[in-house]
């Protein structure tokens, strides 16, 4: 592999990886800014707050790598190596040249498709930083408070009725204790939802903003064999097409555990509806239980057609049932999704699919050598 | 556990599905119709006015609770719900409701009726 370098074409090299550093950083500040969750309170969201922090620090950790591991170094390698080759005669620099290792270019490239980008060599093929845009505001979708908070909420008669409905039923054996719907109902369903949705778009953003570093790393390797040949030369190119791979290798982690957070926001809501529908047949049970436990305690001096026993059997019992069995439908609902976020919790924890794991590449941090 | 001669809330569900109001386990709407027209037929004005309402369709159950002019009544039926005597509403059922069965009839067939004794599973849980 005969020695040759164009030290004023191989001088876009340098830039373009300091623009790949900024890329870098650009997307922890995205990270950083973008995927905070409020953790207050009680709710389910909480089983995902250790998970959340897991991801942050993998992804910003691969970020700072890109920036002070990859980029950066290479950039000042390959600054020094222009320095040299400016400083000195080809002869010098081709007999230096021959004591690097050479890097054969087809099993670097392997699984690579040569690129013809339309762009000059070492101009960006993607514009990375054009990923990171905030993701909309979800509170609308995913509101911090179900629609049906006013429902139990502190003070509201419902959640009073269905404590003393349920208080009844203990006393009667029906169930063992009552329940209060605000701390067994309600807490467990609020929390910052539209920010666990937030997250998932700016994990897709990072896996797009990636896989536009990677193919501008990409372009890099083949700009750099279009200005510079010879063993160094080779061994840089192979270093380049190596970050590309594991840049582009970075996505689909990123892209599982977005859909992981995508799906823990939408069950959260799918819960909260079909509570709705419960909470809806609970109440109508509960004040049903009231006004004919009314009737019948005013039965004796109101005559109404049927014996006092009958109503207390048949309406009153059978009301105070219907709330203690939904109730407990509701308890069994929010299990599962206890189970749900748990297994969202295993996903944050391995970085990716629960099965096999999908970590995030690691990225080659070792600068080949070069002139210098 | 309850004590031998204790009553449960499934004797008293039993002692109505073996009589001829055994319907009213099995028909939610039959079950509702019938509660409202006692409330509307009851000389409790109040009561009596909470049933015309829903009767004619002026406002839901839920909506009940949120009108204060009817939260006492409904506050008085919640206070009689923590008095009801088991013992007492078996013993009124027998008395006024309940069909004797001839020692030799054969049992009833259908012993677990519907839904409503699905509750007894949580029972002391």
């Amino acid at each position: 592999m005969s020695f040759s370098v164009d030290t004023v074409g191989l001088a876009g090299l340098p830039t373009l990886l300091d623009r790949l550093a900024e890329d870098a950083r650009s997307g922890t500040a995205h990270l950083d800014g973008e995927t905070d969750i409020n953790w207050t309170g009680e709710g389910l969201i909480n089983i995902l707050s250790g998970g959340h922090r897991n991801v942050q620090d993998q992804v910003r950790t691969f970020l700072q790598t890109v920036d002070t591991g990859v980029a950066s170094p290479t950039a000042a390698a390959v600054r020094a190596s222009l320095a040299y080759y400016i400083d000195t005669d080809h002869a010098n620099a081709e007999a230096l040249d021959r004591t690097y290792p050479p890097v054969t270019g087809d099993d670097v490239r392997q699984g690579t498709v040569p690129m013809r980008p339309g762009v000059a060599h070492f101009q960006d093929t993607a514009e990375p930083q054009s990923r990171f845009k905030p993701p909309p505001d979800y509170n609308g979708a995913y509101p911090h408070e179900p629609r049906w908070f006013d429902m139990v909420s502190p003070g509201a008669l419902l959640r009073d009725a269905i404590w003393t409905v349920t208080g009844a039923a203990a006393s009667l054996g029906i169930c063992d204790r009552a329940y209060d719907p605000y701390e067994v109902i309600l807490k467990p369903v609020l929390g910052d939802w539209a920010s666990v949705r937030g997250c998932a778009d700016v994990f897709r953003n990072l896996a797009d903003g990636l896989g536009d570093m990677g193919t501008n790393a990409l372009w890099a390797s083949q700009s750099t064999e279009a200005a510079w040949t010879g063993q160094a030369s080779s061994g840089c190119v192979a270093h380049l097409v190596s970050v590309s791979k594991e840049l582009s290798r970075a996505q689909q982690p990123l892209r599982d555990i977005a859909r992981e957070y995508e799906g823990a926001a939408d069950s959260m809501n799918e819960l909260r509806n079909t509570i709705a529908a419960l909470l809806n047949d609970i109440a109508d049970a509960a004040i049903m239980a009231a006004a004919s436990a009314g009737v019948a305690g005013l039965a004796g001096s109101t005559g109404v057609g049927l014996p006092v026993a009958l109503i207390i059997g048949a309406v009153t019992l059978t009301r105070i049932y219907k709330v203690v069995n939904g109730l407990f439908a509701v308890f069994d609902l929010i299990a599962r999704a206890d189970a749900a976020q748990n297994a969202v919790s295993s996903a944050q924890n391995s970085f990716g699919k629960i099965d096999s794991g999908s970590p995030l590449p690691t990225l080659p941090q070792l600068v080949p050598p070069l002139p210098a | 556990m309850p004590a031998a001669d204790e009553v449960t809330p499934s004797d008293i569900l039993s002692r109505i599905e073996n009589s001829p109001h055994a319907e009213l386990l099995h028909d939610e709407v039959a079950l509702e119709r019938t509660l409202i027209e006692l409330m509307g037929s009851s000389r409790h004005p109040v009561l009596a006015e909470m049933g015309r309402e829903l009767q004619q369709g002026n406002v839901s159950w839920q909506g009940l609770a949120g009108i204060p002019g009817y939260q006492a009544v409904l506050a008085d039926g919640f206070a009689a719900m923590q008095r009801i005597d088991l013992a007492d509403v078996a013993a009124g059922l027998d008395a006024d409701v309940a069909v004797p069965i001839a020692e030799d009839d054969p049992a009833p067939e259908d012993e677990e009726p519907d839904e409503l004794f699905r509750g007894l599973e949580h029972e002391r849980r």
